[in-house]
């Protein structure tokens, strides 16, 4: 949008990481007020910002903090101090006006807040960003993953990447690189010699099959484990649990993150007890600070590698979704500053491409058009052009109501390689089934794009990651009867993971 | 709640699956009075259809089963197979493989013949020719050709093509069984493969129409295993008609509610069905409400649980990850070394449990339904004795 030319490349799919592992709370700023006021400032007008630009990503649900019968009274005052001093909206409320609010409240809610939370979808919100960018003139390109940095006197020269489609190298020249890996961003530093000094924190997050609230429910009181719940399409998501991890693979939720959850949350929403918890995922957050879990501060770090001897490098650490674009907007100056280039950063006022309103003849029905408009914001036309002359279409995904259109329709984009990208774009296989039926529905609608065995398994296994230490009660009959249904398939491999 | 009056039987059947329906067969062409119960889809009805009987009986012995008994039971349920499926209308198949005895319905293919391809199948599901089409129905997707073909393709050195037919829901469902064979006829004509694969759209009982089929165009048809597929639905139909024509009385969407057990002994049952709620008053009765898949188990937390919350349930408690699948489908009701079911400790003279319902026999750990129909022969014999 600055005149600039850029090449972003993703190892995974877009959204894969921490970006796609968290509640996809549109944060309105009052969970950091007493903490980290930083933060919690920059909620405010991010948060503000959103709801503009990329409405189509975004809930405006609304949300409120509870104080629950053994909460120290005294908290309510300073959260409200905190809140008037970081200009967080924070509305008191009796336990009677929460309860009209939410009627699943415990009896045991004394008093709270209502706050101008909101739930946005990361991966509609990322996906959302890749094609505006897209439409700017960037190329993007996922499944690339960076193999090598060409580096000679403190300066990055070519930069190697390898594409998972084929398994070709390609090459490309930069002026300036930024990173921005996540929880990857230490091992992209030190390739190219350089140093971050970063902790990774892991959260864990339990996702059961209907909603009990409509907007969401925090618990009044420092920032604690199991304190906050968030409605999510069919969804709801409860969390979360703080913890370090010294690399990205001890990032796995345990049964015990998900008790202690369930017991938390549960003191607010009691009914979450007979709630079928379907899977529990995480990820690891990138912190700036030194420290780590709670006391952490939630803000973001940029840092130019001048210093440290790679005159081109730039890292963007820490920060959190609901200030992504402002974490964009800082890095984005840098790198202009860097190239001596003079325009200003638009992304605050432009609304992005996708979210503009782009209402497609309805050739699908009415309970349709609603799925779709939950799950896409609007009825996306160029979605229509391969529904069947004459016909509403055939039915994929029966928990999430996605239609094969939509498949065939992800499925025919260059970015889309496995049943997890498809399942990302369209929410097809996230129900309480996990794909059971759906991902055949899946595998057929890639089918040329690769190996099916292949496309089944990979699938089976990053959705039995987030459910296998988790899983019971009537999600593990739920499992028993899947792997009933794959088994005449899995048998054609020769009898594995039976 | 409806109270209908009181009935009395010799025996009770509890389960309408493999070994509820070859269990309550036995019994009725023994003469006893026999009636069975059943609710939802059994695990048979999801299954490929397909029937092994492994040569290790290690998971059966385990049980406490005698090895003579055992053996008498699996050599009359494979006989049952042939015989009485027959006369229900399914021509069933078998060949000895490396594990033990296969069958499967005349007509379908299973997984492994596509990997194994057209020259070491050991004579059943043989694939015979080098090429293959697949014709599909264009908008359903519950059989889709394209993905089988390239899946078929992909798993073996076969040459594979595809046609698609009936490029609406509305040919489908205005066509009769008779036009839809025109059209595969049609479909296979212009086909270059030798063997045709279509959707399972013949119903029970038409071997004559699949064999008119393969006369007409010369070409050798199969159909293939899928989720829910029609083979293992045709299986249980051929079961249940087997069950009815001996003379079983058979309600199904009925389940138990409870059971009045005194003194080591079974008197009566009470059973739902809606609003209506019957006693039945047994000589015996036969447990075969399968596992976890079939229903008749439940999971309470990682513990397999029986819904009644009566009988005695054999479980591991703990597991982590991918076992946990594992060690819950070990689990299972209780019983004494001649199948009685174990209630508080003690055994039940005249209550019987086969199947799917017993430790280990789980069709998730894969013991499938030979073993539970050669459970449920010994089981109804149990029964059949019990209940004089």
């Amino acid at each position: 949008m600055r005149g600039v030319d850029v090449m972003l490349l993703e190892k995974g799919d877009f959204c894969s990481g921490s970006s796609g592992g968290n509640h996809g709370l549109l944060h309105s700023g009052a969970r950091y007020a007493v903490k980290d006021p930083e933060s919690a400032k920059e909620c405010v007008s991010e948060s503000r910002i959103l709801k503009g630009i990329a409405w189509n990503c975004i809930e405006d649900t609304g949300g409120m903090f509870v104080s629950v019968g053994k909460d120290d009274p005294g908290f309510a005052d300073v959260f409200h101090d905190a809140c008037k001093a970081t200009g967080v909206r924070a509305a008191r409320s009796t336990a009677k006006e929460l309860h009209q609010v939410e009627r699943n409240l415990s009896d045991d809610v004394a008093d709270g807040f209502l706050v101008d939370d909101a739930v946005i979808d990361p991966f509609r919100l990322v996906l959302t960003n890749i094609e505006d960018a897209r439409r700017h003139g960037a190329t993007v390109r996922n499944h690339c993953e960076v193999v090598s940095f060409e580096r000679s006197d403190g300066h990055i020269g070519e930069v190697k990447f390898k594409d998972q489609r084929n398994g070709s190298v390609g090459s490309v020249v930069p002026e300036v690189v930024v990173n921005a890996a996540g929880s990857s961003s230490g091992s992209i530093a030190s390739m190219v010699g350089g140093n971050l000094a970063m902790t990774r924190d892991y959260g864990t997050l339990v996702v059961f099959s209907g909603k009990l609230v409509s907007g969401t429910v925090n618990r009044l009181r420092p920032p604690s484990d199991g304190d906050i719940i968030v409605p999510s399409h069919t969804s709801m998501i409860a969390g979360t649990t703080s913890r370090s991890i010294s690399g990205p693979s001890d990032a796995r939720p345990t049964i015990e993150d998900k008790e202690l959850i369930i017991k938390e949350v549960s003191e607010m929403v009691p009914a979450l007890r007979g709630a079928r918890a379907i899977r529990a995922y995480g990820a690891s957050r990138p912190l700036a600070s030194g420290s780590s879990g709670r006391g952490a501060s939630r803000t973001f770090k940029l840092i130019d590698h001048e210093e440290g001897g790679v005159d081109n490098l730039i890292s963007i650490i820490g920060g959190k979704l609901t200030t992504y674009r402002m974490m964009a907007e800082r890095t984005s100056d840098a790198v202009c500053a860097k190239l001596g280039v003079r325009a200003n950063c638009t992304t605050g006022e432009e609304v992005m491409e996708a979210s503009r309103l782009d209402e497609a003849v309805t050739l699908v029905s009415a309970s349709q058009s609603e799925s779709m408009r939950r799950r896409y914001g609007h009825v996306p036309s160029e979605m229509m052009n391969v529904v069947p002359v004459g016909s509403m279409g055939v039915q994929s995904c029966s928990c999430e109501n996605v239609m094969r259109f939509e498949l065939e329709h992800y499925a025919s984009s260059e970015d889309v390689i496995t049943i997890a990208d498809l399942m990302r774009r369209t929410r097809a296989g996230m129900g309480y089934c996990q794909g059971t039926g759906c991902m055949w529905e899946m595998a057929s609608a890639l089918s040329d794009e690769g190996d099916i065995d292949l496309l089944i398994r990979d699938f089976v296994r990053e959705r039995r990651e987030g459910s296998s230490t988790v899983i019971e009660g009537d999600q593990l009959r739920q499992e028993m009867f899947r792997s009933h249904l794959l088994w005449p398939f899995q048998a054609a491999r020769g009898g594995e993971e039976r | 709640m409806i109270d209908l009056p009181k009935k009395e039987v010799d025996v009770l059947v509890i389960g309408s699956g493999a070994a509820g329906a070859i269990s309550a067969w036995d019994s009725a062409v023994k003469g006893l009075d026999v009636s069975m119960i059943g609710v939802g889809t059994p695990a048979t009805e999801m299954s490929s259809g397909c029937i092994r009987f492994n040569d290790d009986r290690s998971v059966p012995e385990g049980l406490g089963l005698d090895r003579g008994d055992l053996e008498d039971a699996f050599s009359r349920a494979e006989r049952f197979l042939i015989d009485e499926m027959k006369t229900s209308g399914l021509k069933m198949e078998g060949a000895r493989r490396d594990q033990g005895r296969y069958y499967r319905c005349h007509g379908t293919i299973v997984p492994e013949n596509i990997v194994q391809g057209p020259t070491s199948s050991g004579g059943l599901d043989r694939i015979e020719g080098e090429r293959i089409c697949v014709i599909g129905f264009e908008d359903r997707t519950e059989f889709d050709h394209r993905l089988f073909a390239k899946a078929l393709a992909q798993r073996s050195d076969l040459r594979v093509e595809h046609i698609a037919v009936g490029t609406t829901n509305g040919v489908l469902r205005n066509s009769s069984v008779d036009d839809l064979l025109d059209m595969f006829v049609d479909a296979a004509g212009s086909a270059s493969g030798e063997v045709v694969f279509v959707p399972p759209f013949i119903s029970l009982k038409d071997i004559d129409r699949w064999e008119e089929l393969e006369k007409r165009s010369g070409r050798k048809f199969a159909e293939p295993v899928m989720d829910l597929g029609m083979p293992g639905a045709r299986l249980r139909d051929a079961l249940i008609s087997s069950a009815s024509r001996a003379g079983v009385s058979i309600t199904n969407g009925a389940s138990i509610v409870g059971m009045s057990i005194s003194k080591g002994s079974l008197n009566e049952v009470t059973v739902r069905s809606g609003h209506r709620l019957q006693h039945i008053e047994c000589g015996a009765a036969v447990f075969c409400g399968g596992g976890l898949v079939g229903g008749g188990l439940g999971v309470s937390g990682k513990d397999v649980i029986d819904p009644l919350g009566l009988f005695d349930v054999r479980y591991l408690r703990e597991g982590d990850g991918i076992d946990i699948l594992a060690r819950a489908s070990s689990g299972g009701i209780r019983t004494g070394p001649g199948l009685e079911a174990i209630v508080d400790g003690e055994k039940v003279r005249n209550l019987f449990v086969a199947g799917a319902s017993l430790p280990g026999m789980n069709i998730v750990e894969g013991n499938g339904i030979g073993d539970a129909m050669a459970t449920a022969l010994l089981a109804s014999k149990a029964a059949t004795e019990a209940s004089r």
